[in-house]
């Protein structure tokens, strides 16, 4: 791919700025710094990768520092940038590719993203055309990233030349994985914390288990989870004497056998209820629900009966009449079967059926009286058996003293427990007696019926009893409540006091260890992918390492080539790369002697060798790339290595390589070498004069007039300001020996002759050039030579002594027809 | 980062079952740096760990 053209659209420094056009060979641009020319590099990478080297870094200090940077401040709202430019393509088509920074909803840029487009047509990125992009093959080659690379640690170097080899992918993979150990390390998540807090408590039951040796294994962490988990559990199998089918039945037995051991110190059992309070409360409610019910129907039925026994002795003449209506003669039915008189009429004979029938009622309601009492026996019964229940033992004193010396501490929690025992084994008793005595009454009620004050009595205990119990069961209840509160709070203490008995604090530690396998699970597992994390990463290594091998014998020869073409001096110099685990060695070798090259080789040479690993990257048979960009590369330079790489790099690149080179650079003397190098060599040259808030204002090919204006200003100014008017006269003459050689032969002046003074015979032999301006351009050459200025006692000439020069070369410029 | 191709050699070349399994990880998690791909790791890592002592916890 070469580029032919390209337009950022409020992209960085550009604003609607007009398209720049591209030399096939050579475009070289200077400007002094800040007038934009980074942000034309800056275009190019992000048209092709969607980001750029500068905002990745950046970001990685401060995403917030750096968001929005792609975008010109001066965008209008609304308005999408974005870099579009025209490519070569390998096969000769020409495309536009372009890449534009979607908007918000309010139409502000989003320039974390990007959308892609080939021709107009939307792609996801430019490997849709089929154009394998890989960052190591970047052709813009920065100055930043070569500064990266001479001023940086071993570790940084690493990172820098691996993504020089094509290899950042997986060194930030492996950043990422250092990175994710130490947030494991440094930050674990909770339950693995909550894990870690409990693991000294649990090496102290292992201890108590007499299971040292795992004990001073889990102090370092050394967990072996399986075999450790069966020697505690084997521990617990023989202290609860059988065999389990898992922990929770294991802990269950050890748990039963605990207790026994501890009702062996003191039962504390027969103090507490054998049933749930709970239950308790939801029997009583439902029986005394009952009870209230049937003394209802207990109720009707006695007002019957009351009303019945009132005519106790009628029911026996009625029983005496039912026998005599049995044994009339139907035949006579007016004849008395007693009296044997006609004396039964028909009215009395009614009467008498009527009192028959009321005494058959009578009986009825007694029998139903009977059964209602009856079930309220029962009823009572079932209340009695749910109040037995709650029974508890009383607290004697002989017990309460044995349970102060087990547990001398817990006095004051002991005289709660002691107090509340009393009173709730009184009230206990209390409902049992009142309840027994209820019973009673319900089951013989039905003996007093002939005995009317005595049933009234009973009648009246029976409608009461259930209110009367109600309210007892109540207190009862509240009472049984706070007992029970207060027999834990006390059975606690007590527990605690008898876990430092030997036996108990055994089951207990046993208990708490088979308790803890989740915990121990969990820091065991958290070791185990904290050691494969580590040996992941360490493997990682080898791979970079086996990979960066590779890249390096592939390009070793390509490197140290282009290092010997940028770096002239033979005794001091790169002499290869040597990958490791964690950095890449720089070798150099200084008068035979191998050495380090990071130590021994001046930033000058560094930043050769900087340039001489990104070149042939850029520029290997697997990179679609046929152009590069060099955003000031010379910069870190001295003269001798400035000069090669003008002379050296550049030359090779457009003749050799078939590189389209595109060269900014902020020094005017380094942008107009390069020019009159490259003479012979179609090329463009241009200025990035000021930056505007429309953007770069760029003048295009700049030519002789142009130095010619600048040498004029310069001639005006002070001691150092003039000596560079001197030196600039003198590469104005080379340049008007070229440019008239060429004009007149149709061919660049040969690359040998690369000084002025070599360049005069050749400019002599073109038709038009005159003995006298051979004459005069000589006699300037010597003025101007370079090497004056180092004569002791030289200052640079006055003004008055430069102007002539510069009006003789104007003079040449305009006879020759050399000012446009 | 992660839709590089050496990701995925290195997904299909590596011995180590583990450091695949990472960068199987590496390679589906949405993340726009490094802290936060560390972060997302540390993350995954951590439900792995916390997955495997349940699978693993002696009982």
């Amino acid at each position: 791919m070469r580029i032919v053209q390209i337009k950022p659209h409020y992209f960085r420094a550009f604003g609607d700025s007009p398209p720049i056009t591209f030399d096939n060979s050579l475009s070289i641009y200077y400007g002094a710094n800040g007038t934009g020319k980074s942000s034309l590099a800056e275009a190019i990478e992000w048209l092709i990768y969607g980001f750029t080297k500068r905002r990745k870094k950046g970001d990685e200090y401060s995403k917030i520092e750096y968001r929005g940077s792609y975008v010109n401040s001066n965008c209008p709202q609304g308005n999408s940038p974005f870099v579009e430019a025209d490519f070569i393509f390998g096969d000769g088509s020409t495309h536009t590719l372009r890449r534009e920074i979607p908007l918000t909803p309010g139409g502000l840029p989003r320039d974390n993203e990007s959308k892609f487009f080939c021709d107009g047509t939307p792609l996801e990125a430019i490997s849709s055309l089929g154009i394998e992009v890989t960052e190591a093959h970047c052709p813009v080659i920065v100055q930043h990233g070569i500064q990266d690379f001479i001023h940086s640690r071993p570790i940084e170097r690493y990172r820098v030349i691996s993504e020089a080899l094509g290899l950042n992918d997986l060194v930030v993979f492996k950043d990422v994985l250092a990175k994710a150990k130490n947030a494991l390390r440094n930050n674990p998540s909770s339950p693995i914390a909550q894990a870690r807090e409990l693991l000294p408590a649990l090496c102290d039951q292992l201890r108590i288990a007499k299971l040292d040796e795992i004990a001073a294994r889990w102090e370092v962490s050394a967990i072996n989870l399986t075999e450790d988990f069966s020697a505690i559990a084997n521990r617990a199998r023989e202290l609860a004497g059988k065999e389990c089918q898992d922990f929770n039945e294991l802990r269950n037995a050890l748990g039963i056998r605990r207790a026994e051991e501890i009702a062996k110190l003191f039962d504390i059992s027969p103090y507490r209820p054998s049933q749930e309070l709970g239950h308790f409360r939801k029997t009583a409610i439902v029986a005394i629900a009952r009870a209230k019910e049937i003394n209802a129907d207990v109720k009707t039925h006695s007002e019957i009966l009351q009303a019945a026994s009132a005519n106790a002795e009628q029911a026996k003449i009625v029983d005496f009449l039912r026998q005599g209506l049995s044994l009339i003669d139907q035949d006579h039915p007016e004849q008395c079967p007693f009296c044997e008189n006609a004396s039964l009429s028909d009215a009395r004979l009614a009467v008498i059926q009527q009192n028959i029938k009321d005494e058959s009622t009578r009986e009825s309601a007694k029998e139903s009286f009977n059964t209602s009492c009856e079930e309220l026996g029962r009823s009572l019964y079932d209340l009695r058996e749910a109040v037995n229940a709650m029974k508890v033992s009383s607290l004697d004193d002989a017990n309460f003293e044995r349970l102060l010396q087990l547990s001398p501490r817990a006095d004051a929690q002991l005289r709660t427990f002691a107090s509340q025992n009393k009173a709730v084994t009184q009230l206990h008793d209390s409902i049992l007696s009142k309840l027994k005595s209820h019973i009673f009454t319900a089951e013989n009620i039905k003996s007093k019926l002939d005995e009317p004050e005595a049933f009234e009595i009973q009648l009246a205990e029976l409608q009461n009893a259930p209110s009367e119990l109600e309210k007892q069961l109540s207190e009862f209840h509240d009472g049984i409540t706070s007992y029970l509160d207060s027999i834990s709070l006390f059975q606690a203490t007590l527990s605690a006091s008898l876990s430092n008995q030997e036996t108990i604090a055994l089951f207990d530690a046993l208990l708490r260890l088979l308790e803890s396998a989740a915990h121990i699970s969990l820091i065991a597992t958290n070791s185990d992918i904290d050691r494969q994390l580590l040996e992941a990463q360490h493997s990682l290594e080898y791979y970079i390492l086996g990979k960066q091998n590779e890249a390096v014998q592939s390009r070793e020869a390509d490197i140290l080539e282009w290092y010997s073409r940028l770096s002239p001096n033979p005794d001091v110099r790169f002499s290869g790369l040597q990958p490791g685990r964690n950095e890449i060695a720089l070798k150099a070798e200084a008068f035979g002697q191998e050495l380090n090259a990071a130590a021994s080789l001046s930033q000058s040479q560094l930043n050769c060798l900087g340039l001489s690993i990104y070149i042939p990257c850029v520029t290997a048979p697997d990179s679609p790339f046929e152009f590069l960009v060099f955003d000031d590369p010379v910069q870190a330079m001295d003269d001798d290595h400035h000069e090669a790489f003008i002379v050296n790099v550049i030359p090779q690149l457009i003749d050799h390589v078939d590189c389209q080179v595109i060269v900014l650079t902020h020094i005017k003397e380094t942008a107009d070498r390069i020019r009159d190098c490259n003479f012979t060599r179609n090329y463009t040259y241009s200025k990035f004069d000021r930056l505007e808030a429309s953007g770069p204002v760029i003048s295009e090919n700049i030519a002789i007039p142009d130095d010619m204006k600048h040498v004029r200003r310069l001639a005006e100014g002070n001691d150092e300001i003039r000596l560079i008017a001197v030196d600039r006269i003198r590469v104005i003459c080379e340049r008007i020996m070229r440019e008239v050689y060429f004009r007149a032969n149709g061919s660049y002046m040969p690359p040998e002759r690369n000084t002025a003074s070599s360049m005069v015979p050749l400019f002599g032999q073109v038709p038009n050039v005159t003995p006298q301006m051979i004459t005069d351009i000589q006699d300037t050459i010597n003025w101007s030579n370079p090497a004056h200025h180092t004569q002791p006692g030289y200052s640079p000439p006055p003004s008055a002594n430069i102007r002539p020069h510069i009006e003789r070369l104007q003079n040449m410029i305009n006879s020759l027809g050399l000012n446009t | 980062m992660p839709e590089s191709d050496l990701i995925k050699n290195l997904i299909d070349d590596a011995d180590n079952e583990f450091l695949c399994l990472l960068a199987e990880i590496y390679f589906a998690l949405p993340a726009d740096s490094l802290e936060a791909h560390a972060a997302a790791i540390a993350n995954e890592l951590q439900k792995l760990i916390e997955d495997r002592a349940n699978a693993n916890c002696p009982n």
